[in-house]
């Protein structure tokens, strides 16, 4: 019996390998035509790559729910340049391998321009692709610490360091006069965090704090944040300021509450951690924190508005970061689609994706969801937005910079 | 060439090479996770050489080769006598150690990476003959006193020192050869992408690997050489909605293979099976003669 289930599995793993081996065959044949591929297309499609599964998802698919949202909407007002558009949807998983697996599929398909993907660890690995390939990609969420190796071939929508980090933890710490140390923590992984830190470093020591080593943490390895929290509280600090995305900041703040650190606005929390998630996990630990964003939740646009009311419907949950990045994609490409006048001619790829890179590059006064900013060498121009957390929600104090 | 094509072709030399580089230290009873400590060595050094002091391809590769195999030996002295389940935990330390090692070095690239590593030109073909000259040395080890040694060693460790076998050097051998062909890999994986970060070489590459070889067969060099590019397929061309589940998939046929065939699908019983199949089709066919 056990003998002939044996030769059932091996017969079926080879019935299995008999497939695959047909898939590769074909697949150097198979491609994705563009539809009406002769002179005219009758869509723009547009592949989005992004971590739709893994430890990046929450970012990856409120990404792409917002990037959908806005084709819908393009296509409601009668498309772009006459034709609807069609986002497919491509999982890197915030893997470097499996990202290159799915751009490879994508850079069979010849895409015009494309979408993501927007992890720092993914990028590195797909730069490289694009500039091979020169295809422009709106790597949006990568950050342009990130996507710059890569110019001017990737889009960001999240500024240099350098430009936003210092001013949200300057604005904490005139608010905060009384604090004399403080302690940073951060993701061991990203460099855009590293860099983010020392600026923020930098910083706090020119108003005279003591700014102690960074505690740092593993996003992907870290499973209990005691240890963290207790290595931030070593320290003996007067406050506490976080650069990472939402889970670990909360479930390190909750810690650091439950052992005596209870004076919430003596921490910050940087904006890479604005997640519905980071506000679920912290619910009753997060009240007085202060914190930075790259956007602002509270803007009283009708189209923010918009998009805020469907995802909370979809979703039960506040539209987030990955939201206001996916939102002004769709927009953006529209918008270049139209000024150049491409006509997604296979024949033209070429010169028309050079007409594309060119225009998303370097914009003045765009009308992004947040407001009117430029873009400057593939990277928009974002100010920082300052909140507090009341009964759980972020609540908008203003603008701040270092008038850098 | 497609783009997909390519990279599918490309990475599954580079899954083969450390497939078998896990596989060659296993036949011996231990589990050796140091190939992906070595592919990072090796990986590393090809893009440090190529991109800051402009060293040609080949000598990066001859230069990985022998980093890998000296990074390798030292551990190997200590773990050369530990039992199994001991060699895999500590050999997982020594991949996050190099992490840790290689996050503060600026000069490795520290947390950022490197880029701008140069591109190399029929990286398919050099693969390809790097796959079968490393394919035919372990099949002459496979075959070889070497060979009976490491099947004694898995079946029975106690009586492999009996019978004067001395498993301290073997596996001390066999880890220094595995940790040169890890770095192999590691050295193509760096000219394929052309960037490298060391998150890259972590986990989640140690699982999609021991799938490969415990689904294929660890008894033998030929599982791996068949279900590598089988299972890494399923990530490469079949539709969106399936390479999303491609982790669920993976797990539930490791754990199929597991219960049903431990050894895998292709075994020796299996390679027996098949070569008794082809004689049979061989006569057969001179008899029609």
């Amino acid at each position: 019996m056990k003998r002939r289930l044996r030769r059932l599995v091996t017969i079926f793993m080879f019935v299995l390998f008999s497939t695959g081996l047909l898939l590769v065959l074909t697949a150097s044949s198979t491609k994705e035509e563009v539809k009406g591929s002769a002179v005219e297309i009758e869509e723009w499609v547009v592949p989005h790559l992004a971590p739709l599964s893994g430890p990046y998802a929450g970012f990856g698919l409120e990404c792409m729910w917002a990037c959908q949202y806005a084709i819908e909407e393009i296509n409601a007002s009668g498309g772009c340049a006459g034709k609807p558009m069609r986002m497919t949807e491509y999982d890197g998983a915030g893997d470097p391998h499996k990202s290159v697996a799915a751009m490879s599929r994508i850079l069979d398909t010849k895409p015009l321009v494309m979408v993501g993907p927007h992890i720092t660890p993914t990028i590195t690995a797909v730069g490289p692709m694009l500039v091979e390939s020169e295809v422009y990609s709106l790597a949006a969420g990568a950050g342009a610490d990130s996507t710059s190796p890569f110019f001017p071939w990737v889009y960001t929508t999240l500024p240099w360091q350098t430009t936003l980090c210092g001013a949200g933890v300057k604005y904490w710490a005139e608010k905060n006069p009384d604090m004399k140390k403080v302690v940073p923590l951060r993701d061991v992984a990203d460099e855009w965090y590293k860099n983010c830190v020392m600026k923020q470093t930098k910083v706090l020591e020119s108003m005279g704090l003591e700014v102690t080593p960074v505690v740092t943490f593993d996003l992907k390895a870290t499973v209990d944040f005691g240890p963290t929290a207790l290595a931030a509280l070593n320290n003996d600090p007067d406050g506490v300021f976080f650069v990472s995305v939402g889970d670990p900041v909360a479930k390190t703040i909750v810690e650091l509450h439950r052992r005596g650190f209870k004076d919430h606005s003596k921490i910050f929390v940087h904006a890479g951690a604005d997640y519905p998630g980071f506000f679920e996990i912290g619910k009753g630990y997060l009240d007085g924190i202060y914190m930075s964003g790259f956007y602002n939740p509270q803007n009283e646009g009708e189209r923010w508005k918009a998009i805020q009311k469907a995802y909370a419907q979809d979703h039960d949950l506040p539209a987030g970061f990955g939201c206001y990045v996916g939102m002004d994609l769709p927009y953006l490409i529209k918008d270049a689609i139209e000024s150049t006048g491409v006509t997604g001619d296979p024949k033209k790829l070429k010169e028309e994706r050079v007409l594309i890179r060119d225009w998303l590059n370097n914009q003045k006064g765009y009308p992004f969801v947040m407001g009117n900013f430029d873009i400057i060498d593939g990277v928009a121009m974002y100010p920082i937005f300052i909140f507090r957390i009341e009964n759980n929600q972020k609540k908008y104090l203003g603008v701040s910079s270092l008038g850098e | 060439m497609s783009s997909s094509l390519y990279y599918f072709l490309e990475y599954t030399a580079i899954f083969i090479l450390l497939g078998w580089a896990i596989y060659i230290v296993f036949r011996a009873g231990q589990i050796y996770n140091g190939v992906i400590f070595t592919m990072i060595v090796g990986a590393y050094f090809t893009a440090i050489v190529t991109t800051k002091w402009g060293w040609p391809f080949f000598l990066a590769l001859i230069g990985s080769i022998g980093c890998g195999a000296i990074i390798a030996f030292i551990p190997a002295l200590g773990l050369a006598r530990t039992r199994s389940f001991t060699m895999a935990i500590a050999t997982i330390g020594l991949i996050y150690i190099l992490h840790t090692v290689i996050q503060n070095i600026e000069f490795l690239g520290g947390v950022r990476g490197v880029f701008g590593i140069p591109r190399v030109k029929s990286l398919v073909l050099i693969s390809y003959i790097t796959v079968f000259i490393i394919g035919y040395i372990i099949f002459r080890i496979d075959h070889s006193h070497i060979g009976r040694a490491m099947e004694t060693s898995f079946i029975d460790p106690d009586l492999a020192v009996s019978l004067g076998l001395n498993r301290y050097w073997l596996s001390v051998f066999l880890q220094v050869f595995a940790g040169a062909v890890g770095a192999i890999a590691g050295s193509f994986n760096a000219v394929l992408i052309g960037t490298i970060m060391y998150q890259n070489f972590g986990f989640s590459l140690l699982l999609l690997l021991f799938c490969f070889l415990f689904v294929g067969g660890y008894t033998t060099m030929w599982g791996v050489v068949i279900f590598a590019p089988l299972l890494w397929a399923v990530s490469t061309f079949l539709p969106e909605a399936v390479t999303g589940m491609r982790d669920l998939f993976y797990g539930i046929l490791l754990v199929i293979i597991l219960i049903v065939k431990p050894e895998g699908v292709i075994d020796k019983e299996f390679l027996r099976n098949l070569r008794k199949f082809s004689g049979f089709v061989l006569n057969f066919l001179s008899l029609r003669k």
